[in-house]
């Protein structure tokens, strides 16, 4: 193990490089561009789903494979310290009790600049209680 | 009865319904989401025990690009 490799929660990382993984064509550019990036933790997003959705619909889940990388659910859309906790718990159920997250309380629409205050809030609670 | 799934009302002609059994007719079965119902997250193995009823109101979500 380098010793210039990047620790976080017990796990080493290779590459600093954080990745997102919206705005692309399709799910397979997606692993492709983030395959060729050589990173190793990436941003999802927490969304409802379409109600009567095709069932054969892919998942991004299938393509970048939650054992591979490591994901960071993050809380973009959420404008109250309430609301990013609740995506929080609903993304550490969806990963199967994974606790590590990108916290971002919005304040305005259309800079979509944070609101500092809250999210430094929610950082507290999360904190404080482990996502509960 | 009605349910709110998402922000949607939908209808069912019985007076309650297994989560489970909406999880199959919503074809979600063989995918990865999370629930929320009625304000409290209901983890996978709860689904069958979970009985909706008239006015329930469930969050479904899944992981999906962005960041």
């Amino acid at each position: 193990m380098k010793s210039d490799n990047l620790l976080i929660a017990g796990k080493y990382y290779v590459s600093r490089l954080l990745v997102g993984t919206g705005k692309y064509k399709d799910f397979e550019e997606t692993r492709k561009a983030i395959d060729e990036s050589g990173a190793e933790i990436v941003t999802v997003a927490i969304r409802r789903t379409n109600i009567g959705q095709d069932q054969n619909e892919k998942s991004l889940l299938d393509f970048i494979p939650k054992e591979k990388y490591t994901y960071l659910p993050n809380t973009a859309g959420c404008y109250s310290k309430d609301e990013a906790i609740r995506t929080l718990r609903l993304a550490r159920e969806l990963l199967d009790g994974h606790n590590l997250v990108k916290l971002e309380v919005l304040g305005d629409p259309n800079t979509l600049y944070p609101n500092v205050i809250e999210t430094v809030e929610a950082a507290k609670t999360l904190i404080k209680k482990a996502l509960m | 009865m009605k349910v709110h799934v998402n922000g949607l009302e939908k209808i069912f002609e019985v007076s309650e319904l297994p989560l489970s059994q909406l999880i199959e007719e919503l074809a979600l079965k063989e995918k990865k989401f999370a629930i929320e119902y009625n304000g409290e997250i209901i983890s996978k193995g709860n689904f069958p025990q979970t009985i909706l009823k008239d006015g329930d109101k469930l969050e479904i979500v899944i992981a999906v690009g962005g960041g």
